[in-house]
Order: structure tokens, then C-alpha cells, then sequence
């Protein structure tokens, strides 16, 4: 079981050659479907994710609009083939869950008294799997309401940190994240210093808790100079088209 | 998919009056904000099962009861018993509760009580196990809420590990390939006694314990998982809005503090009185 | 006096401060400072120092005085249902529905002032014109005489109707009909949502 997987090598490195404190690399691409608003890919470590935003569209049917604001629709969803075994497509409570806790991680950004009796939904669609994918996948979906020019707060970035092996890091693989001893997934914000997503499961102490909170915070800076980056590039292509 | 959800309007005079007296520490209930509401345990309410306690949190009613049989292992874990955790939002417990497939919100229920009772050890799965890779024994706990008045979370979590505390289990026998169910019982061992704190905060203000009202008007939700050693097993947040990261280290302080006390009285009768 | 739309700013970027300019239209405000909440170009109004943010992609959701074309879907006591496929010259991906009722026309019609609203618009009429309010519904202002009907079919057979010596006129059954026109009746789709 657990104990016959090391998840670290002799000098100290995670089994991916990363130090505690170091992200997988991470590729991020804004624009990238045609029939969507907003678009974006992300890629990190092996995850392969896309999200898309439509709307904000007219609410239908009627009862489920709300007079002084939009309502948020979100899908996180993980395709058959992005697994080691197949995942049955229909969605399993786990997918339920987290496109809940997505849609919530979402929700405080977007500026909804704006656009009263709409809607906006949001995919996110795992095409590759490797731990980490609620994070990667809100990354992606922020850029991707961004995309869409739906005013929004701010942008957060999430990543997961967490302990393995008593130790603690950052941006869990697959494999830390199923032998490890705890995961905590957090999006921050810096600019209105907010978490939007928190969510834990392992052992921790509260030391525990705040230095992953800590590492937490640090990695989801560099995520966001990532995020700026991808858009400068998408919209600076843009410009030079006009 | 998910979609925002659609809150009973509470009317804005309440949630004024829930934020004016909270802005003197007050609460709409008399309560202050940093305090439980009364909690009432009933052991072996449903004589059915296994193991089963009705909880009552002010007027959140909750029954947990635990059955017991036996299962083909899962093929990543051959030597673990099975648990599962499911939640039912009875309809007759409130208005918003419908009939009908699981709702989002009893999924992430059942599975933030799974995650604490799972992580934090409280069951040895691999005690569990008859025959390695063919037979272990599975726990299905079932909560049934019975009566909404907010924070089902802790309830839920309390129900359920009072249930699991007084859970007898059937012995087994293996008789060449058959395995034939005893008239003995021995007592499931419950290994921690973990207890879930949930804050709701409106504006920049938090209660514990939110009663339905405070649920309904406020922004979020943050609730903490804390086993009998002050380690944590699980966190959540719910809900929309934002937390600072100080407060989210200002909670896990509160979490330690007001955790001794609940678990204290929340498994009283399974401890014997001594926590 | 309003400056030209300058730089490419990006969501939560830090535009100024409070101190020197009211946040517009695409701007937030936090302890202070203004954010832009969305992509865009920064606009600066000295005068009523106003700072924005100007969109590069619009948001095509209805607001008031945007153009739209749409089709009329049907009759509900007394309004005609509008499927609105055209917003300010661009094709939605997804439509909006809107409302056309008496307050649509004002008072540039007075001889159609009695009677149905049938003698103003019908089913599956193509229609030309703005959105005058967004409280709880989509209304849409048909008064101008740029707006109105653009294409309309006969409510006996379908076929569309010809304009002949200012009367509508179904070439098949000869059916004679009322509606309020715009002035741009049977023009192209295409060439319609250019001059928008």
C-alpha cells in the first residue's frame, strides 16, 4: 500500500524531480474554441483541461431567472478516456460536487447584478487527468469568463497543496495526491486578498494548515502572473489584427 | 450542472436585523455568536439497524443509522472494509426539499461527513476485512434530515459517529468457500471522535452554528473538521464570497477551542461522561 | 471632452485612485483604487472625470437604444413575443426574447391607435428596431420611422406581402393588410444590419 510507494528520492526531490515549493509546468492558452465567448487550455503537469463560457444568455426557462442578477451554470466533467481506467461518462457524485464548488469559487467574481434574468454557463472539460484538475480547471475558467468580457473582480488562480510524506508542498501530482496524507485545494485572489475555493482532506495540524495556506498563496501568484501573461498574448494578437 | 441557487427570499428586514444584531454580538436566537445550540443524542433510535442515533441541533433534527453487510471488496483496496455515506433530504423536513435524485447539496453533505469520518480514522477499515479480496464487511451510513433548521454539517457528522459508536457488528464465519452469518456480535471500534465546526459569516462578521435564517442570509459558509488529537481531517467552504486568509487561521484557532467542548457533549453518552 | 481609448488593460489591473477619477462603466473600486473588471482600453473623460474601461468584444446583451432585428413569434394577450436574433448589427448565438406592445409605437401612428395590434405587427414579421427598457422585460420601441416592420407575410396564406401603392398586399390571395412599416421595408437582412 502506501508504504511501498516513495513518494520522494533520496536527495529530497518529489518523484517528478520537483523541489516542495516548485509547480508543474504549467501552459496556459486563452482563446482557443470558436464557438464559444470565452475560451481557454490549460495545461499542467500531464492535466489537459479546457473550459468555455457562453452568455450571458437569456434565462430559460423563466423560473429559473432572478430579477436583479444572473445566475451561474457550471459543468466540471471529466472525459471517459482522461483516467488510467474509463470513467463513465455520466457524472459521478464526485463531478457533482466539484462543479458545485467551482461554480461557488466563480461565483463571488463575476459582477452578475449586471446582467439581471441571465445566464452564463461554464464547461469544464478534463480531457487528461493527473491530480490537481478542480485547480487547474478554475484557473482555466476564469481566463475563460475573461475571455468572454464578462466583467469580472478580479482573477483567481488555485492550486493544490498539500502533505506527503510529513512534508509539506505544492501542486500535488496524481500520485502524492492518492498516497499522500492531505490535500487542500485553494484559489486565491491577491488584489482583494480573498480565497474563493478552500476545501481539505488529510491530516493536518493548524501549523500544518497555515504553512499550506502560506505555500497556498505564493504558488497561486506566479499561477496569476501566468494568467496575465495568457491574456496579454491573446489580446496583443488581437490588436495587431484591428 | 450546478446552478445558483435560489435562496427563499428571507425578508430584507430580517437580514437587516440579523446584521444589526450581530454588530453588537448578538444573535437573532439570543445565542452569542460564538455558541451551539442546545444538542439532544438519542442512542439506538431505529432498532433495525446496526447501529442508529437521532440528533437534535436546536430544531435540526438528524437520524444516522448504520447498517451492516457484507461486500466484495473494491480492487484498489482488498483489504478494507467498505463505508459509505449517504444523505437523504427527507421532503418532509422543509419546503426546499424535493423528492428526487440526490440534490447537489446532499451530495456534498454526504461527502464532507464520508471525508471527516474517513480521514480522520475514526473506523479501521482494515479490521474490516473476512476474506482478503472476496469478503469485507461494508458500513452503509444513512443520514436522513428530518427537520432543516441550518448547520446540517455538524449535525450530520455528530449523528453519525454516535451511530457508528454503538454499532454491533455480526460475526462471520468462513466455512470452506460459503460465508455464514453468526448470532454473535461484537461492538464496531471507534477509533477518534471527530467534530465538524461550521461558521456562517455575513459580511465580516461569523457565527457558529448557523440556525436556517443566519444560513439564508449569509454569504458563505466555512466549515472545519477536527479530530480528538486538534488535527484537522477535513475543511470546507460552501457557498459563494471570499475569506482572507487570516481568517481562515482565525477559524482553525476558534475550530480548536470550541471543538473540546462540542465533542464533549456532542458523544457524552459514548464516552461514558468523561469526553 | 473625452480622450481616445488608449492602452490594453486587463481584469483586476490597478487604473487610479479615487483621488482623481470617478470609476465608469468596466471599472471597480476598492479601498481607493479603481480596478478594471474587464479587457478593454482605458477611456478618461476629464470633464466629469470619468475613467472607463471600453470592451474589445461587446457583450450582446440587450440594453437600451441597442438596435435589434428579431422575428414575431406569436400573440400573448397584449403584447406580440419577439425572438431578437440581431443586436447592434451583430448575429446573436443565442437569442433574446422582447416584447412589442402599443407603448411601442407612440404617438407616430394615430391611425393606428384603435384596434388590434395585429394592424401593427404579425406572426413571423421580421421587425426593425430598439430596446427601450430591460426592467423585467425586453421592450421594444418601434416608433421611428426607420423602425417597424421590415418583411412582413400574410396572415391567410404566409406568403410575404408586397409594398404596392402604400398598401400590403399578398400576391397570392390578394388579401390587403395593415402594419407599421419602416421605411427600409424589404430591404435585404444583410444590407439592414450594415447600417446599424
Amino acid at each position: 500500500m502506501g508504504e511501498s510507494i516513495t513518494l520522494f528520492s533520496e536527495d529530497g526531490k518529489r518523484s517528478d524531480g520537483r523541489s516542495l515549493d516548485e509547480l508543474r509546468p504549467i501552459r496556459i492558452k486563452v482563446g482557443v474554441l470558436s464557438n464559444a465567448q470565452g475560451s481557454a487550455y490549460i495545461e499542467q503537469g500531464r492535466n489537459k483541461i479546457i473550459a468555455a463560457v457562453y452568455g450571458p444568455k437569456e434565462a430559460l426557462p423563466k423560473h429559473i431567472s432572478l430579477p436583479d442578477r444572473c445566475i451561474l451554470r457550471c459543468r466540471y466533467h471529466m472525459a471517459p478516456f482522461s483516467t488510467t481506467e474509463r470513467k463513465s461518462p455520466a457524472p459521478s457524485r464526485r463531478e457533482i460536487e466539484l462543479s458545485m464548488v467551482l461554480r461557488n469559487a466563480l461565483e463571488p467574481l463575476v459582477m452578475t447584478w449586471l446582467f439581471p434574468r441571465t445566464v452564463i454557463d461554464i464547461f469544464i472539460e478534463v480531457l487528461q487527468a493527473d491530480g490537481g484538475t478542480r485547480c487547474a480547471g478554475l484557473t482555466a475558467a476564469v481566463l475563460a469568463l475573461a475571455d468572454a468580457g464578462i466583467p469580472l473582480k478580479g482573477l483567481v488562480a488555485a492550486c493544490a497543496v498539500g502533505k506527503a510524506d510529513g512534508k509539506i508542498l505544492v501542486d500535488l501530482n496524481d500520485l502524492e495526491d492518492k498516497y499522500g496524507e492531505a490535500d487542500m485545494p485553494v484559489a486565491y485572489n491577491p488584489t482583494l486578498d480573498g480565497i474563493t475555493l478552500l476545501q481539505m482532506d488529510g491530516i493536518m495540524s493548524k501549523e500544518e494548515v497555515e504553512q499550506a495556506l502560506s505555500l497556498a498563496i505564493t504558488a497561486t501568484q506566479k499561477m496569476h502572473k501566468m494568467q496575465v501573461d495568457a491574456l496579454r498574448e491573446r489580446f496583443s494578437v488581437q490588436r495587431r489584427e484591428v | 450542472m450546478s446552478i445558483t441557487e435560489q435562496r427563499p427570499v428571507i425578508s430584507k428586514l430580517e437580514q437587516q436585523e440579523l446584521r444589526r444584531l450581530l454588530a453588537e454580538n448578538k444573535r437573532i436566537d439570543g445565542r452569542n455568536p460564538l455558541q451551539y445550540r442546545n444538542i439532544r443524542v438519542q442512542l439506538g433510535y431505529v432498532e433495525k439497524a446496526e447501529g442508529s442515533a437521532l440528533v437534535e441541533l436546536g430544531n435540526t433534527k438528524v437520524l444516522a443509522a448504520v447498517k451492516v453487510g457484507i461486500a466484495v471488496p473494491f480492487a484498489d483496496t482488498p483489504n478494507e472494509g467498505i463505508l459509505i455515506v449517504n444523505a437523504e433530504l427527507v421532503p418532509l423536513a422543509s419546503p426546499v426539499f424535493e423528492p428526487g435524485p440526490p440534490s447537489e447539496e446532499s451530495i456534498s453533505l454526504s461527502r464532507y461527513v464520508d471525508r471527516s469520518i474517513r480521514e480522520s480514522k475514526s473506523i479501521d477499515l482494515s479490521s474490516l476485512c473476512i476474506v482478503p479480496g472476496r469478503s469485507v464487511y461494508s458500513l452503509y451510513v444513512d443520514l436522513y434530515i428530518l427537520d432543516y433548521d441550518g448547520n446540517l454539517i455538524d449535525a450530520s457528522l455528530i449523528a453519525s459517529v454516535n451511530a457508528l459508536g454503538i454499532t454491533k457488528m455480526p460475526k462471520y464465519v468462513v466455512e470452506g468457500q460459503a460465508i455464514k452469518k453468526t448470532d454473535e456480535y461484537f461492538k464496531l471500534e471507534l477509533k477518534d471522535h471527530p467534530v465538524s465546526l461550521t461558521y456562517a459569516f455575513l459580511d465580516d462578521k461569523y457565527v457558529v452554528d448557523p440556525c436556517l435564517s443566519e444560513e439564508y442570509a449569509s454569504d458563505f459558509t466555512v466549515s472545519m473538521t477536527v479530530k480528538s488529537d486538534d488535527r484537522f481531517c477535513a475543511i470546507q467552504k460552501n457557498g459563494g464570497g471570499m475569506i482572507s486568509p487570516r481568517r481562515v487561521i482565525e477559524l482553525l484557532e476558534r475550530s480548536l477551542e470550541l471543538g473540546k467542548e462540542l465533542r464533549t457533549v456532542a458523544y457524552r453518552q459514548l464516552t461514558g461522561g468523561n469526553g | 471632452m473625452r480622450e481616445s481609448p488608449s492602452r490594453l488593460v486587463l481584469v483586476g489591473e490597478p487604473l487610479a485612485t479615487l483621488e482623481e477619477f470617478f470609476p465608469g462603466d468596466g471599472t471597480f473600486e476598492k479601498d481607493g483604487v479603481i480596478y478594471s473588471s474587464r479587457i478593454g482600453r482605458v477611456s478618461v473623460d476629464r470633464n466629469r472625470r470619468m475613467l472607463e474601461v471600453v470592451e474589445l468584444k461587446p457583450l450582446l446583451v440587450p440594453k437600451p437604444g441597442f438596435k435589434i432585428i428579431g422575428s414575431v413569434t406569436g400573440f400573448s394577450s397584449h403584447y406580440a413575443n419577439v425572438r431578437i436574433f440581431y443586436v447592434n448589427g451583430n448575429r446573436l448565438s443565442y437569442e433574446y426574447t422582447g416584447l412589442v406592445g402599443r407603448e411601442s409605437f407612440g404617438r407616430s401612428y394615430p391611425r393606428f391607435r384603435t384596434g388590434s395590434l395585429r394592424n401593427y405587427v404579425r406572426e413571423n414579421d421580421l421587425i426593425y428596431g430598439e430596446v427601450m427598457s430591460t426592467v423585467n422585460v425586453n421592450l421594444i420601441d418601434l416608433s421611428a420611422k426607420e423602425y417597424g416592420v421590415v418583411k412582413a407575410y400574410c396572415g391567410n396564406c404566409g406568403s410575404p406581402l408586397v409594398l404596392f401603392k402604400k398598401y400590403l398586399t399578398c400576391p397570392s390571395c390578394r388579401t390587403r393588410e395593415n402594419r407599421k412599416l419602416s421605411v427600409f421595408y424589404n430591404e435585404q437582412i444583410e444590407r439592414l444590419v450594415a447600417r446599424v
